[in-house]
C-alpha cells in the first residue's frame, strides 16, 4: 500500500443528484491528515453526508478524484472497506437485533473470529457503557443508546479510519463530553476521525475544522487559527462572519 | 498502519447474512406465524378434495335386498365394498345415512332396494338409490370409483342405472380440483416469494442497506447469504407440506421423496431469484406484499393447480404454457401421485432449472452494491 499522510483526499470533487439540478458537493477538496480529529461543520444540506457517502464507497461521484486511506475511491471500494468504520447520520442498525447480534453481525462482515469479536466487542460495551443492556433489542434503546451501539459497530474491527455522521447531535451533554473525550483517546492510539455536524460548537474541540457551505469548503484551520482570524470568540461567529447577511437555506 | 487482506469471496460473509436474516424471521412473530401456520391452513382448507390415494372415505351402504334364488347381489356388492380401503362403511340405514350427509359427517348412502337381485336377473337392469355429497367432486371420485369396481366384479357387465342425488348442488364446485402437488406448489410460489421480497426491503428499513454496501460484503455474498436463508425456509414449507399430506391425509408418495424434495427447493430457488429481482421495483413492505400477490394470482388461476389446463379457454390454456408453476406441478404430481422420476419428468427439471439460472442472472445483474443516488 502507498504510504501517504492523507487519510482521506479529495480533488475536485462533485456530486450532482436530479441531473444536476440539486448540487450537493460541488468541487470539494478535502486534505485530512493520518492522526488526527477532524471537523466538517456546515448547516443542514450543505453536503456532509453526501461527502461521507461518497468516502466510504457507497454513492459514486458525479466527477472528481478521492484517496481513501492510500487508494482511489471507488475503485478500491472493497479493499479500503476493511481499513475504516462508519457510524452513519440514522445509526443504520438492525432493529430487531440484540446489541450484541448487531455487533457480532457487523463483526462476521470484516472477517474476525469469533475470539476478536468476543475480545473488542466487550471492550467496547464496557467504554460505551451498553454492558448491561447487551441483550436488549436495538428497537428499544434511546437515542443516546442507539448512537453507542452505532458507533461501536464501527469500531468493531478495529479500523484506523472512523466516519461518524452527525455523531454528536441529538445526544445529551454528558454524553456528548464524554464522546469528545473518547474520541481524543481513540486518535491518541493513532486513529483517524473525520466527525461531521451542524452544532458549530462542537467544532471547538476538534483538531481541525472545515467549513462547508453549498457543496464546497469556505474556511478551514485549527479552532485557534480561525478565531484569531476573524478576531472572535467561537466558531459559530466565524461562520455567521463568513456567511454575511445571506440566509442559508437549508 | 496495518496491513489488511480483503478476501474477493467470503463463504463466512453469507453465513453471517443468513443467520442474521434466519434470526430475524424466528423473532418477527407474524412472519414466522405465516411460515408455519400458512402450510397446515392451506393443506387443510384445499385438503378435503385432495385427489391421489384417499382412504376410508365414510359411507353407508343399506342392503334391503331380498335376493332371486340363491344370489343377492346387494349382498355381494356389500361384502366387496367391505373390503375396499378406499371406502370405510359405517352402520346405519339410507335415511341416517342422508342426514349424517347433511350435517358433514358422511360422504354417500346407497340404498340396494328389495327387488334389486330380481330385476337384475330378470331384465338385466337394476336401480341403487345414492345420496352423496357433492361438494368434493374427488372424493365423489373415489366412491364412484370403489362401487364401479364391486360392481364389477359381481355383475359382469349387467346393466345398472344409479339413481343419485347430490347433497349441496355441487355444479359450482365441480371444476375445482386441488391436489397435494398443487398446494406445495402454490405456497412454494407465493409463500417464498412474499418471504424473499420481504427479506431484501427490510435491508432498507433502518438504512441498513448502504451500511453494508459501505462493508466488504459483495453482492454475491449478499445474495447467497440471503439465498441460504430462504432456501432453509422453503425446505421447511416444502417438509411442512408433505409431513401433513403424508402422516395425516395418509397420501403415499410413490415416486422418490428425495426427487420430490429436491424439486421443491429447485422451485424454490427459482422463486427466491424472481423475488430479488422483483424487488427492485418495490419500495416498501406493502409494495412487496403487492408484487408477491401480483405473480402469484395468475399462477393460481393459470398453472391447473385449481381448475384444469383442460377445462380452461384454449387462450388461457396456452398462457398456462408460461407460468413456470404448471411445470413444477407437473413435477410434483408425476412423482407423488404417478411415481415417476427423472426420466418422465427430465423436460420439466430442464425448464424449472434454466428458468432458476435465468432468474438467477436477473437477481445477479440488478443487484448491486452502490446507492442508486
Ligand atoms: N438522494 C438524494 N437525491 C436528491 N437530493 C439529495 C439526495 N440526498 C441529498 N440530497 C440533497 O443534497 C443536498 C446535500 O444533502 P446532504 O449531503 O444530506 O447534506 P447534509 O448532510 O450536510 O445535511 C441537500 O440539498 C439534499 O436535499
Ligand atoms: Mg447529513
Amino acid at each position: 500500500m502507498k504510504m501517504s499522510v492523507y487519510a482521506v483526499e479529495t480533488r475536485k470533487l462533485v456530486k450532482h443528484y436530479n441531473k444536476g439540478k440539486v448540487k450537493a458537493v460541488n468541487g470539494l477538496d478535502l486534505r485530512i491528515k493520518k492522526g488526527e480529529i477532524y471537523a466538517l461543520i456546515g448547516a443542514n444540506g450543505s453536503g456532509k453526508t453526501t461527502t461521507i457517502d461518497m468516502l466510504s464507497g457507497v454513492l459514486m461521484p458525479t466527477t472528481g478524484e478521492m484517496n481513501v486511506w492510500g487508494l482511489p475511491q471507488p475503485k478500491n471500494r472493497k479493499k479500503i472497506a476493511h481499513y475504516f468504520g462508519i457510524a452513519p447520520q440514522e445509526y443504520a442498525l438492525y432493529l430487531d437485533l440484540s446489541i450484541w447480534e448487531n455487533i457480532t453481525f457487523f463483526g462476521k462482515l470484516y472477517s474476525l473470529s469469533r475470539e476478536e469479536i468476543e475480545n473488542t466487542g466487550k471492550k467496547l460495551l464496557e467504554i460505551l457503557n451498553l454492558e448491561e443492556k447487551k441483550d436488549v433489542i436495538a428497537e428499544q434503546l434511546s437515542g443516546g443508546m442507539k448512537r453507542r451501539l452505532s458507533i461501536a459497530c464501527a469500531l468493531i474491527h478495529q479500523p484506523p479510519l472512523l466516519l461518524f455522521d452527525e455523531a454528536t447531535v441529538g445526544v445529551d451533554p454528558v454524553l456528548r463530553a464524554y464522546f469528545w473525550s473518547y474520541f481524543r483517546k481513540l486518535r491518541d492510539a493513532g486513529k483517524t476521525i473525520l466527525i461531521t455536524s451542524h452544532v458549530m460548537d462542537e467544532a471547538e474541540k476538534a483538531d481541525r475544522i472545515g467549513l462547508m457551505r453549498a457543496g464546497v469548503l469556505i474556511e478551514e484551520g485549527t479552532p485557534s487559527e480561525l478565531k484569531q482570524k476573524y478576531s472572535v470568540d467561537t466558531i459559530e461567529e466565524v461562520f455567521i462572519h463568513l456567511s454575511g447577511d445571506e440566509i442559508i437555506d437549508e | 498502519m496495518n496491513e489488511r487482506t480483503h478476501k474477493r469471496f467470503s463463504f463466512a460473509r453469507s453465513m453471517a447474512v443468513t443467520r442474521r436474516i434466519l434470526t430475524q424471521f424466528r423473532r418477527d412473530r407474524m412472519t414466522f406465524g405465516m411460515i408455519v401456520l400458512m402450510p397446515i391452513l392451506f393443506m387443510f382448507v384445499f385438503g378435503a378434495t385432495l385427489s391421489g390415494d384417499i382412504k376410508n372415505v365414510p359411507i353407508i351402504v343399506e342392503n334391503l335386498d331380498d335376493g332371486f334364488g340363491e344370489i343377492n347381489m346387494g349382498e355381494a356388492i356389500y361384502d366387496e365394498l367391505l373390503l375396499d380401503d378406499r371406502v370405510d362403511m359405517r352402520e346405519g340405514t339410507y335415511l341416517k345415512g342422508s342426514e349424517m350427509i347433511e350435517s358433514g359427517d358422511l360422504v354417500a348412502s346407497f340404498l340396494f332396494e328389495s327387488n334389486f337381485s330380481t330385476e337384475m336377473i330378470l331384465t338385466g337392469n337394476a336401480s341403487i338409490k345414492l345420496y352423496i355429497d357433492g361438494t368434493k367432486p374427488q372424493i365423489k371420485g373415489v366412491v364412484y370409483g370403489a362401487l364401479t369396481d364391486a360392481m364389477q366384479a359381481i355383475l359382469e357387465g349387467r346393466g345398472i342405472n344409479i339413481e343419485e342425488e347430490l347433497a349441496f348442488g355441487g355444479a359450482e364446485f365441480s371444476g375445482l380440483d386441488v391436489t397435494i402437488p398443487g398446494v406445495m406448489g402454490y405456497i412454494l410460489t407465493f409463500l417464498i416469494l412474499l418471504l424473499a421480497v420481504l427479506t431484501v426491503i427490510r435491508e432498507d428499513i433502518g438504512k441498513t442497506k448502504l451500511r453494508l454496501f459501505s462493508t466488504p460484503l459483495t453482492p454475491v455474498e449478499r445474495i447467497l447469504g440471503y439465498v441460504l436463508a430462504l432456501s432453509l425456509l422453503a425446505m421447511l414449507e416444502t417438509v411442512l407440506v408433505l409431513g401433513i399430506a403424508i402422516f395425516i391425509f395418509g397420501t403415499v408418495v410413490k415416486g422418490s421423496i428425495l426427487l420430490l424434495f429436491f424439486a421443491g427447493l429447485l422451485y424454490g430457488m427459482a422463486n427466491i431469484f424472481l423475488a430479488f429481482f422483483l424487488s427492485n421495483f418495490a419500495k416498501n413492505e406493502f409494495q412487496s406484499v403487492q408484487l408477491a400477490v401480483l405473480v402469484a394470482i395468475p399462477s393460481l388461476a393459470f398453472s391447473g393447480m385449481m381448475i384444469p389446463i383442460s377445462s380452461l379457454p384454449p387462450i388461457i390454456a396456452t398462457m398456462s404454457k408460461f407460468i413456470p408453476l404448471t411445470f413444477a406441478i407437473t413435477i410434483f404430481e408425476g412423482i407423488m401421485l404417478r411415481g415417476w422420476g427423472l426420466e418422465q419428468l427430465w423436460f420439466e427439471f430442464t425448464l424449472i432449472f434454466l428458468l432458476t439460472i435465468c432468474f438467477f442472472i436477473l437477481a445477479l445483474i440488478s443487484s448491486s452494491d452502490k446507492s442508486k443516488d
